[in-house]
């Protein structure tokens, strides 16, 4: 079967917008296509115009301003990457997105297009839950903001309605300090995580004043690990012993729903969870060591 | 009509709207050199050099490169006068059939670039996007080696001279 489809290139956000509600579903915005491509190319999605955002401005770059990190939809894995060195919390992310695809098509894969997908298994979406990232979102009515828990909504599914545009994603930088990290398994270095985790502590004058934990590839979107975030706030960061963290992570298995595949048994995945929460918060506990602001 | 810059020449392409690059350099300028494999981004045979990045040209569409400057293994040097790269791989053997040479020489093109004293470790893990169907790894990444020392010394020589 011969597919094609209509190329449209923009000039702003808004005339983006414009042709998106003009041209309806059928038309795409389309970033670094590396999902696209391949889904359009499968026939399991279908295209009648791409409307390319790859030539706007505005939508790119990684920016500091005061008390957050504004990171644009359009930024690329290997821009992240490149950012590593800004912030501890940009520390994490840039780790995370070496982990992810290839160099080659790092340069083109963008950190909107990783979170527009909403796969289960995108790796920076458990991260960015645990970082507290909000989404801005752009559209026919306005400009709207919401957190990433409520972005991501089910598989590939997000609370963008048919018209919007994920603008940028920005990552609070809390006054007291913050170390986060992510741990995967998969089953080459350049393939899908099977299960995963992320962990963001913040503390202040070394007692532990907020936890989050989430988890990916376990359901259609992330999940936080309550109960497990709740035994560690309050803790110095001196009191945390191994002991400790086994039980924080022993909540993990609890709030896993994940799905068994030709990859991997949800009999496996679960019990990695526990596995990855502890070497994910051993990480993030061990970045706070020596280096004290 | 869209205008972009290949291996060093400007040119203006007929491309259709959903044309990917890699069909548009094989069918407009007969680069065959971009070799199309997997077609999903995985193997890294059809990586070209795109404002100095490597980037898979088998998920690019070719309007998305409308006024960048493409390099691909035609560009890098010619039967009579190798790149240090070229040269490199003949050298240490570093393929057997060659389909992913050219994938394999553009990434390791963009990463000395980066970075022009790698370890073995680094030039392995650099070429984790290729996918070599003989399996010539292990002298991929002594040809990498190989490369690296050749480039420095060249860019030791031309520095003092
Ligand atoms: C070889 C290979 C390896 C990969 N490895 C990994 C991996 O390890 N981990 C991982 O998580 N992913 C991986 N991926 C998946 C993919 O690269 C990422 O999901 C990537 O970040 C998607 O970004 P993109 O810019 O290519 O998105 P596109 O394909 O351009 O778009 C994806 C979807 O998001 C929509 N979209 C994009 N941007 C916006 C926006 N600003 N506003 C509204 N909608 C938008 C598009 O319409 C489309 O529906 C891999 C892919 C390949 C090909
Ligand atoms: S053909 Fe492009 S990566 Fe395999
Ligand atoms: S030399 Fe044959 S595929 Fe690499």
């Amino acid at each position: 079967m011969i597919r094609q489809f209509g190329y449209l290139r923009p000039d702003s956000i808004d005339a983006a917008i414009v042709m998106k509600t003009r041209h309806g579903e059928r038309a795409r915005y389309w970033a670094g296509g590396t999902d696209l491509m391949l889904q359009w190319r499968r026939g399991e999605v279908m295209i009648d115009h791409c409307i390319d955002l790859t030539h706007l401005s505005g939508l790119d770059g990684i920016e500091a301003l005061p008390g957050e990190i504004r990171i644009g939809a359009m930024a690329t894995l290997d821009d992240l990457d490149q950012a590593s060195s800004m912030h501890p919390v940009m520390q994490a992310l840039g780790d995370t997105a070496r982990l992810m695809c290839t160099k080659q098509t790092r340069t083109l894969a963008t950190v909107g297009g990783n979170m527009c997908n909403a796969s289960p298994g995108a790796d920076l979406s458990p991260l960015f839950v645990a970082l507290e990232a909000r989404c801005l979102i752009e559209g026919p009515n306005g400009r709207r903001e919401i957190s990433m828990e409520n972005f991501l909504t089910g598989v590939n599914r997000t609370a963008l309605d048919g018209q919007e545009l994920l603008r940028a994603i920005v990552v609070p930088v809390p006054q007291a300090r913050r170390e986060a990290s992510y741990r995967r398994v998969a089953r080459t270095v350049v393939d899908i995580a099977l299960v995963s985790a992320a962990a963001s502590l913040t503390a202040d004058a070394g007692t532990i004043k907020d936890a989050r934990i989430a988890l990916g590839s376990v359901a259609p979107v992330p999940v936080r690990v309550t109960e497990g975030e709740r035994l560690l706030v309050g803790r110095s960061l001196d009191d945390i012993d191994s002991a400790h963290l086994e039980e924080v992570a022993g909540h993990a298995a609890t709030v896993a729903r994940p799905i068994s595949d030709v990859r991997a048994g949800a009999g496996y995945r679960t019990r990695m969870c526990p596995v990855l929460v502890r070497r994910a918060l051993a990480d993030a506990l061990g970045r706070f060591g020596g280096d004290e602001e | 009509m869209i205008r972009m810059t290949v291996n060093g020449r400007t040119f203006d392409l007929d491309a259709k709207p959903h044309e990917r690059l890699c069909d548009l350099l094989r069918r407009a300028l007969g680069l065959y050199g971009v070799r199309v494999s997997c077609s999903e981004g995985e193997c890294g045979s059809c990586t070209v050099i795109m404002d100095g990045e490597p980037v898979t040209s088998c998920l690019v569409l070719a309007m998305q490169a409308e006024g960048r400057e493409v390099v691909t293994i035609e560009g890098l040097g010619s039967e009579d006068d190798l790149h240090p790269i070229q040269e490199a791989f003949i050298e240490e053997q570093g393929f057997q059939c060659a389909f992913c040479t050219p994938g394999f020489i553009m990434a390791a093109k963009a990463f000395l670039d980066e970075n022009p004293d790698p370890t073995e470790a680094e030039a392995a893990m650099a070429m984790s996007g290729n996918i070599c169907r003989c399996g010539a790894y292990p002298y991929i990444v002594k040809s990498v080696m190989n490369a690296a020392a050749k480039l420095r010394e060249e860019g030791s020589v031309s520095n003092t001279g």
